[in-house]
């Protein structure tokens, strides 16, 4: 990391601050605070879970999720709006977040990487997914929000059950 | 379920006539005798779906599927340029021979002895050959190619039975389906075996191969989706639209002969073609039996695995020379319903998966396929079976499925 980038990343006040940042995220997702969730989000921010692979080209392949903003508060809405099937009965999640590590400055943004554990609980059957995650977080107004979440599951490459939960 | 067994298979469809209901009994889906049995006459004996063939578009291209419930490799050969699919295990001791879902290569090794075969199956070494006796003859021991196989207009099928029907003769009305979907681009369209939506449910394969082509559960099961969509932008107008649409598309569900059906909501190819000029438009649901689908920008693999399990993969369908938006919207199309985090398919799902619950219910053991069979024509000429006054949700495209799984499970 070269000195310009300092100003805004990689010192203890700010790790200690995304790192909350992460967790409240997570916090906010397993207590079903879904539009406090989509309000992290820039205008422009994209959620995405690529399928097969970690990299694909989303203009000749599709995704898992490749949500913009709009698409971001569909779902958010969707899963609480009681119509969908997938959420009777409804889904719990536990969302562990660990191994953050600080990446590349650009500007007012910051890369941060962690790894996820999610537990998925619906009727009586617990599964657990493995992800690594990639947060760009922009300062906006002396607080964070996020530009893009990208979620690597371990098994995008695997047949998977319904995922009709916020990973 | 014992005396369940005392039934043949083929008397677990009552199929309307003699003024009848068309039911289905419960243990097609519950019953793992009735699988077995599925696997060996339908499965691993008639026409099944294993590849598009941009799939394995270069010589030494190949990847793994299943033939019902057998393994097998489709590959290009390097030389001849050929599609062969062949039993993927060694001759040796059986190992499967080939571990990857696709890729490039030249010749498998089976990792056991070291047993190695080229890409069309020959067999090119024996470790250690002296060992065997002075007869042993190398070349008897290839890998062993399936009885069948065929392309049409790039999907390619391929059958464990030697005789039987033809491909086209399988296919038959089905076919101009096949070649509507993969003409909607003048450069043809790409299928990849790395680009695939993965997913399975805990139920049986037919509740999949039915439901494209269930018009009547669309309004409830995608409840969701649907009013996602009246909430877009625009969205009233899109829901007005298909309000009106609704009210005549079940003139076009066709049960079109051997299984195979389809959701033509005009019954007019024409007005299709039309329809279709705008390359990100859907495409009607099509059925091909027994585990092809092709809808939206898709085609759906269908992989039974077992009474109440099955594998869906499911590849989005890009369109070959056109601009990079075109595909990408198509894309966000596929997302948009299909995946395991879309919004529509799952709902699907889990509907497969009560279902499968309910099949164990006794008391009420006979499934009802009843809507529009008494409105149910023949067109003389091409066999096809519609019902021309059923206003919504005809159920004349599944009662095609089952008269021919009633037809294929009575031959032992």
């Amino acid at each position: 990391m070269t000195s310009t980038q300092q100003p805004i990343a990689n010192t203890p006040r700010n790790r200690e601050e995304i790192e909350q940042f992460l967790y409240y995220e997570s916090h906010l997702i397993d207590k079903g605070e879904l539009e406090e969730w989509h309000g992290l989000f820039t205008e422009d921010a994209i959620y995405w879970v690529p399928s097969n692979r970690e990299t694909v080209n989303t203009s000749l392949e599709a995704s898992i999720i490749w949500d913009n903003w709009a698409r971001i508060g569909e779902r958010a809405w969707r899963l609480q709006s009681g119509l969908a099937h997938t959420t009777d009965p409804a889904s719990k999640t536990r969302h562990m977040v660990t191994n953050v590590m600080l990446g590349e400055v650009a500007g007012n943004e910051i890369t941060v990487y962690s790894n996820l554990t999610l537990f998925h609980l619906r009727r009586g059957e617990q599964r657990v997914y493995a992800a690594h995650c990639e947060h760009r977080l922009r300062v906006m107004d002396g607080s964070w929000k996020i530009v893009l979440k990208k979620v690597d599951l371990l098994t995008n490459n695997e047949v998977l059950a319904s995922l009709q939960f916020i990973i | 379920m014992i005396a369940d067994s005392k039934i043949a298979f083929s008397d677990l469809i009552e199929d309307g006539s003699e003024g009848k209901l068309f039911r289905v009994h419960k243990r097609l889906f519950r019953d793992p005798d009735v699988f077995d049995a599925e696997m060996e006459r339908i499965f691993e004996r008639e026409w099944v779906y294993v590849a598009y063939e941009t799939e394995v578009a270069h010589g030494g291209d190949y990847k793994t599927t299943y033939i019902g419930r057998q393994p097998v490799i489709v590959t290009r050969h390097s030389d001849d340029g050929e599609v062969h699919v062949l039993y993927n295990s060694c001759r040796h001791r059986g190992a499967a021979v080939c571990q990857q879902e696709s890729g490039n290569a030249n010749f498998f090794r089976c990792g056991y002895h070291g047993w190695v075969y080229n890409n069309r199956g020959e067999n090119v070494s024996v470790p250690d050959k002296e060992g065997y006796d002075e007869d042993f003859d190398q070349r008897e021991w290839g890998l062993i190619p399936v009885p069948r196989v065929a392309n049409y207009a790039g999907f390619i099928f391929a059958s464990l039975s030697p005789t039987g029907p033809s491909l086209e003769e399988h296919l038959g009305n089905a076919r101009q389906w096949l070649d509507l979907f993969t003409n909607i681009s003048p450069q043809g369209i790409l299928v990849r075996s790395d680009v695939i939506h993965k997913s399975a449910y805990e139920g049986n394969w037919k509740f999949q191969l039915e439901n494209p082509n269930d018009g009547y559960h669309f309004d409830t099961t995608h409840h969701s989706i649907l009013e996602v969509r009246r909430r877009r932008p625009g969205g009233e107008a899109v829901t007005a639209a298909r309000g009106e649409r609704r009210a005549f598309n079940s003139r076009g569900a066709l049960a079109l002969g051997n299984g195979h059906c389809a959701s033509d909501f005009n019954f007019d190819p024409a007005a299709y073609a039309e329809r279709l000029k705008n390359l990100t438009q859907v495409f009607p649901p099509t059925a091909i039996f027994p585990n092809l689908v092709i809808i939206d920008v898709q085609i759906r693999h269908i992989i039974p695995r077992a009474h109440n399990r099955t594998d869906l993969w499911v590849h989005p369908v890009t369109l070959k020379d056109v601009p990079d938006v075109m595909n990408a919207q198509r894309m966000r199309k596929q997302e948009d319903f299909y995946g395991s985090a879309g919004f529509g398919a799952p709902d699907d799902w889990e509907q497969f998966e009560r279902v499968q619950k309910g099949a164990y219910a006794t008391g009420n053991e006979w499934l009802l396929y009843a809507r529009g069979l008494r409105d149910e024509v023949e067109d003389p000429e091409t066999g096809i079976r519609w019902t021309p006054n059923v206003r919504q949700g005809s159920e004349v495209t599944l009662r095609g499925i089952y008269r021919h799984w009633k037809q294929l499970m009575a031959k032992a």
